[in-house]
């Protein structure tokens, strides 16, 4: 199984996982494809190659991954890693509104009163789909999708480390008010929602963050962010210890263990979908 | 010999007033009796050409009032197809005076009709409002939860304003017997079904109209005394009339009966005015490119026009209209439940 791994920065923990253990996922030979920040938006599918149309992503490509562009036709399974589709998108509404299906609302004596708009369910998903959509993930599975039939996955980008909870870090603030208030679970089930629809476009498939590395609903366990590498050319550098955003390599390999359980579902999908058109 | 006429002014002369005149600033034309400034706090409703009036005022640099802003993280289009921004409430298209004076009564009482929920395919529906929830709720509970809050924010917005400005659209309305409640559409269009023992199609006379507009006027100062109210009619015409009669002659009708009973109505008070947005787009010494090519939509140049118009009757021009659609014909937004009726024509009867 040829499996192409492309994302930005969180490509790392992957790669790290897959040169700590190669042998753990034999089934796959996997190329990793990465370029910091948003760089592979600017990106085009040409001649059923993925080809850059930016100096620094072409400069990227060529520095991170030894590539000038990207076969679309030598995969068999593209995962898109990160890329911005990120759990804080659903924290984003929750600023200053709040939907039905949150437990604070349920408790709330008199919505009329309350200092956020009081929006529907529905309205909340689609602020966050409508984010989503715009985010490098979702375009990028939306560009692959224009040059391949293969399956594309899509693996959530880390929830922010849980180490944050005791840095006073204003990025957490909501998190902690929406713990506080028992809203975590359904903001965290809005997101996954919002997240398959976002990518449903694309037939991409979304793999929420592995169970196991969750930490009180929105963040990521710290245990699993520890020695997080950076992106380079063979292996990066570490993270500084604070670095509240990037995975360690214990987390990539879930992530692949994850993507090689999904894997086995789509073929037995796709054997059972044979069987069945082959006895009709 | 002098006579009444020897001493009138241009304005009251066809051809000094219409013909001969600066036909972009119609000097007279519109004298506001009830003046806007900056610090008037302002709210909104009406038919779906009122949409345009919201965007254009904050662009102005107006305070309008907003009963439920969108969150912020929202991108515009999608607010606009939840409701949001549209209008000072999220009330929705309001097309008739006996729609406004209805909201305003429920208003006053508080609490919902439970009654006025639709449903269509396991989704729920605001019978009052179907198109501000496109895919509805997951319960009739949860309309009624939206619809409480929305009546209750609406209310503290209304005790705010200084100056309602209310468009008026239609006469045809369709009525639920069990409430008597006008309804912003016929039931089965976007949600619910139609029923014929439930639901009466009724055409509004002039004195019903001119009844509601006083009704009106007295329920928004019982929110705040001292509010005015600005009217105006819609210049966009009927999209469809179930009365049997021609969509033309209907349009004509309706809106002959809204333009009487407007400026009727604001004529008699001293704290009402009406703005001549109507003839400034359908009156034939308007000639200009006022309508899109299915002679219903008023183009982003027609809208400009009327707000430009009226922005400089108060001293207010000179601002940033807000961004026009892509598209050079339509304005941008425009959330118009009247328009899905469009979808029922004849199919090759079309333009």
């Amino acid at each position: 199984m040829r499996l192409c791994i492309i994302g930005n920065s969180h490509v790392a923990a992957l790669r790290r996982a897959w040169a700590q253990h190669p042998g753990r996922w034999a089934d796959i030979c996997p190329t990793f494809v990465a370029a910091p920040r948003s760089l592979l938006l600017h990106t085009k599918v040409e001649g059923g190659y993925l080809v850059p149309t930016a100096l620094a992503t072409r400069q990227a490509l060529q520095r991170l991954s030894g590539i000038a562009s990207l076969d679309l036709s030598a995969q068999d399974l593209f995962v898109v890693v990160g890329g911005s589709m990120t759990l804080l998108t659903a924290v984003q509404p929750y600023r200053d509104a709040r939907w039905p299906g949150l437990p604070s609302v349920a408790d709330c004596p008199d919505l009329a009163c309350l200092r956020q708009q009081l929006i529907s369910k529905n309205a909340a998903q689609a602020i966050v789909c409508a984010i989503l959509s715009q985010r490098l993930g979702a375009q990028l599975a939306m560009r692959l999708r224009a040059g391949t039939s293969c399956p594309i996955f899509l693996a959530e980008q880390p929830r922010l480390s849980d180490g944050v909870l005791t840095m006073r870090h204003p990025a957490a603030r909501l998190h902690k008010i929406a713990i506080r208030s028992g809203d975590a679970a359904a903001i965290a089930r809005l997101f996954e929602t919002a997240a398959i629809a976002a990518l449903a476009p694309s037939g991409t498939r979304f793999l929420p963050q592995p169970a196991q590395s969750i930490s009180q609903q929105l963040f990521t366990a710290s245990r699993y962010m520890i020695g997080s590498e950076m992106l380079g050319p063979d292996r990066g550098a570490l993270h500084d210890r604070d670095d509240i955003a990037h995975a360690n390599a214990s987390y990539g390999a879930l992530v692949l263990d994850q993507i090689m359980a999904a894997l086995m579902v789509t073929d037995r999908h796709s054997d059972q979908a044979k069987a069945t058109s082959g006895s009709a | 010999m002098p006579h009444p006429y020897t001493s009138l002014p241009p304005q009251a002369f066809w051809h000094s007033g219409v013909v001969a005149t600066d036909r972009d600033g119609f000097p007279g034309l519109y004298d506001p009796k009830v003046r806007i400034s900056p610090t008037t706090r302002i709210a909104t409703a009406g038919s779906c050409f009122a949409q345009h009036i919201a965007g254009h005022l904050r662009a102005a640099g107006c305070d309008v009032l907003d009963a439920e802003p969108a969150p912020a993280a929202m991108p515009a289009g999608l607010a606009a197809r939840y409701g949001y921004g549209l209008y000072s409430g999220r009330y929705g298209n309001i097309y008739s005076t006996r729609q406004m004076r209805d909201l305003l009564t429920e208003l006053t009482l508080g609490q919902p009709d439970p009654t006025l929920v639709w449903q269509s395919g396991g989704r729920f529906y605001d019978a009052l409002r179907p198109a501000i929830e496109p895919g509805g709720l997951d319960s009739a509970a949860e309309v009624l939860l939206h619809r409480r809050y929305h009546l209750a924010r609406t209310a503290r917005m209304l005790r705010q304003a200084d100056v309602m400005i209310l468009t008026l659209g239609l006469t045809e309305i369709w009525l639920d017997r069990r409430t008597g409640r006008a309804l912003p559409s016929s039931p089965g269009v976007i949600a619910g079904q139609f029923d014929p023992e439930l639901h009466q199609l009724h055409v509004q006379t002039h004195a019903e109209v001119l009844t509601d507009l006083h009704h009106i006027f007295q329920q928004l100062q019982g929110f705040h005394p001292s509010m005015q109210l600005l009217l105006s009619v819609s210049p966009v015409p009927l999209t469809a009339t179930a009365t049997g009669a021609h969509v033309l002659t209907a349009s004509s009708l309706a809106k002959a009966t809204l333009r009487a009973a407007a400026g009727e109505f604001s004529a008699a008070q001293a704290d009402a005015d009406y703005v001549p947005s109507y003839e400034l787009l359908t009156h034939p010494a308007m000639a200009g490119d006022w309508f899109a090519p299915n002679l219903r939509e008023v183009t982003a140049a027609g809208v400009a026009r009327v707000m430009a118009f009226f922005l400089a009757a108060h001293g207010l021009s000179g601002s940033a209209a807000p961004v026009a659609s892509p598209d050079r014909h339509t304005p941008a937004g425009v959330q118009c439940e009247e328009l899905l009726l469009e979808a029922f024509a004849h199919p090759g009867t079309g333009p």
